[in-house]
C-alpha cells in the first residue's frame, strides 16, 4: 500500500519475504522478518491459554525468545474493547472493526517488532476467529477476508478443535456461559444454554471451512492436556526449525486402540506363513517355515526404492520374530539377513525392553520424518519415508501395535537438531553402513538380497543401508 | 450485509465533505435548522463522535500512538457504531439524516496517509449511498487563511505529522491537506458528488443547498412531521 503497487505482498520468489492475505500497510516492510509466528486457534473454552502457558517456557527452554500475545490486548483498544462489551450494545459491524483495530494494533506495534527481533510470536487467536465470528453475525464474507488482507501469514496454525458436546461441560465447569460467547446478541430470545449451543456449532462450521481453506494443522482437543501439549511441541519444533509446511500429508492418527498394558511374551503358535507379494521378490529366499509379513503390497514407483524396501524389510523381520518366536539372530537367518555382532540387549534382551507403539502413531512419525527431505533430490528419499508411512498407516491389516527397539524412534527418524550440511548429506550419515557410531546404537546393514535379489536396481548410495530392528505385534 | 447502494430506506441522508475551514460544518448546521423550521424529523451526526469509541480515539491521539492503520480502522469503527446504532434505524424509520463528514472524508485522509484506495472503499461498503453528498471546494490558501485566525499550532494528526512530510507543524499542515484535495477532487467523479462553491457567500452556499434537498424531498412530503 506504501506505493500503491497493486497486489503488493506476494509477488516475491523470494522466500525469505513473509506474505500478507493480499494488502499491506503503509510502512510495512515484509523484509527481514526472521521470527516465527505460531497460531493457536479454537472456539471458546477449548484450552488455548492453559496450552499457551505451557509452551511458552518450554520454546523459551529451547532457547527462543517468545512474545505472547492475544486478542483484546493491544494498548489502543484493548480496555475499550471490553468496556465496550460490558454495555451489550455493540452493533455486529461495530464490534468486527474493534476487533480488527485491536489486532492492527498489535501487529504493527507487537508482532511486526518482534518478528524483526528474531523472536517467536505465540498468539492465542489470530485472525480467523476475528472472521469467524463475522461471518457467524452474517456479515459480507468478501468483506471479511477484505478487512483482515493486511494479517501476515502465520508460520504454523494449530486448530484445536472440539465439538459442542465435549464444549459445554468445560464451559460450564469453568466460567459459565459468557454473553458474548453464546451469541446472546444473536439469539435474544432463548436461554444461555440454547444460545451458546447454537452459536458455538455455527462457530464451529465455521472453522471447518476457514481450516480446510487456510490450511490449519488441525488438532483434536479432546484428549488430554498432556498429549495436546506433547503434540503441539512437536510440530512446534519443526516449525522453529524453520522446516516449512508438510510436503507429504501426514495422516490423521486413528481412534487410538488402547495398547496392552504389559507386552506379552509372544507365544502365538508357529504358523506357516507366506512370502506376500511385495515387490520383487524374485531372488528372495523362503526358508522353512515361509514369511508373510503384514504388508500386501508396496508398490512404489521408480527406481529409488531402497527406503520404503527396508523398512517393509525391517518389519518382516520383526513379523518372522514375532510369529515363530524366534530370536533377532534366528529371524535374521531366517529372512535372509546376515549380520554378525548384535548387540546383546537386541539380541536377548528381555520383552520390557521393547516400547509398544500403536502403528498408526509410528506412522505418523515416520511421515512426519519424510517432510523433513524437502531440498531438490531429497524430496524422492522423503517421498520414500512418506510411503513407508501409508503402508504403516493404511494397510497394516490386523496389526496395531508395533514393538520398538530402545531408543529406535529419535535416532532413527529425526535429522539431527544440529543441522549444518543439507539435508541430503546428513540423511545419507545417518544411513549409510561405516557410521560406527550408528552401529553402536544399533543400525544394522540391510542387505539387498533380502528383498530385491541382488540389489541391481537399488541405487547404489542405499546399498547397504542400515535398519534398526522392529517387532510387530499381531 | 447490504453493501454502499444497496440500501433502500425511506429516509433521507445528506452529507458535507471538504477540508477544515471549508466551511462545511456551517452550511450543515443552517441547514439543520431549516429543516428542522420546515418540520421534518432530523438527525445530525458528527464525524469521530461515538460515545462508545470517541475516547479511545482520544487516547491513541494524545498518546500518539495511531499508525495509519490504526486511525484508518479505529475511525472505520467509530462509523460503523454511529451507522449501526444511530443512523442505519432512523433511516428505516424515515428521518432526515445530516452528516458532518461521512465515508469520503476516511478515504481521502487514509489514502493520504498511504493506505490501500481499495482497500479502505471496501471496509467502508457497509455505508449506506447519501442521498446527496456536498462537497464544498475551496483553495488551499483560502481554507488554512480561515482556520488559522485565532489558533496557534495544530495538533499532531490534523497536520499530519504521523507521516514526517515535515517537521513543521504548519508546513506539513500544508502538504497533508494538499494530499487530501487532491483525492477529494479524485472522488468528485468516481461517487458523483456534488461540488459546491465555497468561496461565494454563506448566503449563496445555503440556498444552493437548499435547492438541491428541497428536490430529494418533494418526494418524501411523508416524513413531515409536526413542528
Amino acid at each position: 500500500m506504501t506505493d500503491r503497487e497493486p497486489g503488493g505482498s506476494s509477488m516475491g520468489a523470494d522466500d525469505a519475504m513473509r506474505e500478507t492475505y493480499g494488502s499491506t500497510l503503509p510502512g510495512m516492510s515484509l523484509e527481514e522478518l526472521p521470527g516465527k509466528i505460531i497460531v493457536i486457534e479454537g472456539t471458546d473454552g477449548v484450552g488455548r491459554s492453559t496450552q499457551i502457558a505451557m509452551l511458552k517456557p518450554w520454546l523459551e527452554q529451547q532457547g527462543h525468545a517468545v512474545v505472547d500475545t492475544g486478542m483484546t490486548r493491544s494498548e489502543l483498544v484493548g480496555r475499550g474493547i471490553k468496556q465496550a462489551k460490558e454495555g451489550h450494545t455493540l452493533g455486529r459491524i461495530t464490534l468486527t472493526l474493534f476487533y480488527a483495530t485491536d489486532f492492527a494494533d498489535r501487529l504493527e506495534r507487537e508482532i511486526i517488532p518482534a518478528l524483526r527481533a528474531g523472536f517467536v510470536v505465540l498468539t492465542d487467536r489470530y485472525i480467523y476467529s476475528l472472521m469467524a465470528r463475522a461471518l457467524v453475525r452474517e456479515l459480507d464474507a468478501a468483506w471479511v477476508r477484505n478487512l483482515y488482507s493486511f494479517a501476515l501469514k502465520p508460520d504454523a496454525v494449530f486448530y484445536l478443535r472440539i465439538g459442542v458436546e465435549d464444549l459445554v461441560p468445560r464451559v460450564v465447569f469453568s466460567t459459565g456461559f459468557d454473553y458474548w460467547e453464546s451469541g446472546m446478541d444473536l439469539h435474544p430470545s432463548e436461554d444461555m444454554y440454547e444460545s451458546f449451543r447454537k452459536y458455538q456449532s455455527q462457530l464451529l462450521a465455521h472453522f471447518d471451512k476457514l481450516a480446510e481453506e487456510y490450511n490449519f494443522e488441525v488438532i483434536d482437543a479432546t484428549k488430554d492436556v498432556r498429549s495436546i501439549f506433547e503434540e503441539l511441541k512437536r510440530k512446534i519444533s519443526r516449525v522453529v526449525r524453520g522446516e516449512a509446511e508438510p510436503l507429504f500429508s501426514i495422516p490423521r492418527p486413528k481412534p487410538e486402540a488402547k495398547p496392552p498394558k504389559r507386552v506379552p511374551a509372544v507365544r502365538s503358535p508357529r504358523r506357516r506363513v507366506a512370502w506376500g507379494s511385495a515387490g520383487s521378490a524374485r531372488g528372495a529366499r523362503p526358508r522353512r517355515g515361509q514369511l508373510t509379513h503384514p504388508f500386501r503390497c508396496l508398490q512404489v514407483p521408480g527406481g529409488f526404492q531402497s527406503l520404503a524396501q527396508i523398512a517393509l524389510a525391517d518389519l518382516s523381520l520383526g513379523f518372522a520374530q514375532a510369529q515363530d518366536q524366534l530370536s533377532y539372530l534366528e529371524a535374521q537367518r531366517k529372512v535372509g539377513f546376515e549380520e554378525t555382532a548384535l548387540p546383546d540387549h537386541v539380541e536377548h534382551g528381555p520383552a520390557q525392553d521393547f516400547e509398544v507403539v500403536p502403528v498408526a502413531e509410528f506412522a505418523l512419525q515416520i511421515a512426519e520424518a519424510a517432510n523433513r527431505f524437502r531440498a531438490p533430490g531429497d524430496v524422492e528419499f522423503g517421498g520414500h519415508l512418506h510411503q513407508v508411512a501409508q503402508t504403516l498407516g493404511g494397510d497394516a491389516q490386523g496389526v496395531e501395535h508395533a514393538r520398538i527397539a530402545p531408543g529406535f524412534r529419535r535416532p532413527a527418524l529425526e535429522v539431527p537438531p544440529k543441522l549444518t550440511e543439507p539435508i541430503r548429506e546428513t540423511a545419507c550419515r545417518a544411513y549409510l553402513p561405516g557410521a560406527s557410531r550408528m552401529r553402536r546404537r544399533g543400525w544394522r546393514p540391510v542387505r539387498d538380497s533380502l528383498l530385491g535379489g541382488r540389489g541391481d536396481h537399488l541405487p547404489g548410495r542405499s546399498r547397504g543401508l542400515l535398519c534398526r530392528p522392529l517387532q510387530l505385534l499381531a | 450485509m447490504r453493501r454502499y447502494g444497496d440500501h433502500r430506506f425511506a429516509g433521507k441522508l445528506f452529507v458535507v465533505e471538504g477540508i477544515d475551514g471549508s466551511g462545511k460544518s456551517t452550511q450543515i448546521s443552517l441547514l439543520n435548522q431549516w429543516l428542522r423550521a420546515e418540520g421534518y424529523g432530523v438527525v445530525f451526526s458528527e464525524w469521530n463522535s461515538s460515545p462508545l469509541v470517541h475516547d479511545i480515539t482520544k487516547r491513541g491521539k494524545k498518546k500518539q500512538i495511531l499508525t495509519p492503520s490504526t486511525f484508518c480502522l479505529i475511525h472505520a469503527t467509530d462509523f460503523a457504531d454511529r451507522m449501526e446504532r444511530n443512523i442505519m434505524p432512523l433511516l428505516k424509520a424515515g428521518a432526515v439524516v445530516l452528516c458532518d463528514r461521512y465515508i469520503y472524508t476516511a478515504f481521502a485522509r487514509d489514502v493520504a496517509r498511504g493506505m490501500d484506495p481499495t482497500w479502505v472503499r471496501e471496509l467502508y461498503s457497509f455505508a449506506p449511498k447519501p442521498t446527496v453528498a456536498f462537497y464544498f471546494r475551496v483553495p488551499l490558501e483560502v481554507a488554512i487563511g480561515r482556520i488559522t485566525r485565532g489558533r496557534n499550532g495544530f495538533k499532531h494528526y490534523e497536520a499530519g505529522l504521523d507521516l514526517g512530510l515535515s517537521g513543521d507543524s504548519n508546513e506539513s499542515f500544508k502538504l497533508f491537506q494538499g494530499r487530501i484535495l487532491d483525492e477529494y477532487e479524485k472522488m468528485i467523479p468516481e461517487f458523483d458528488i456534488t461540488v459546491i462553491d465555497a468561496t461565494l457567500p454563506i448566503e449563496v452556499q445555503q440556498d444552493q443547498m437548499r435547492q438541491m434537498v428541497t428536490a430529494r424531498l418533494t418526494q418524501a412530503r411523508r416524513l413531515r412531521v409536526a413542528p
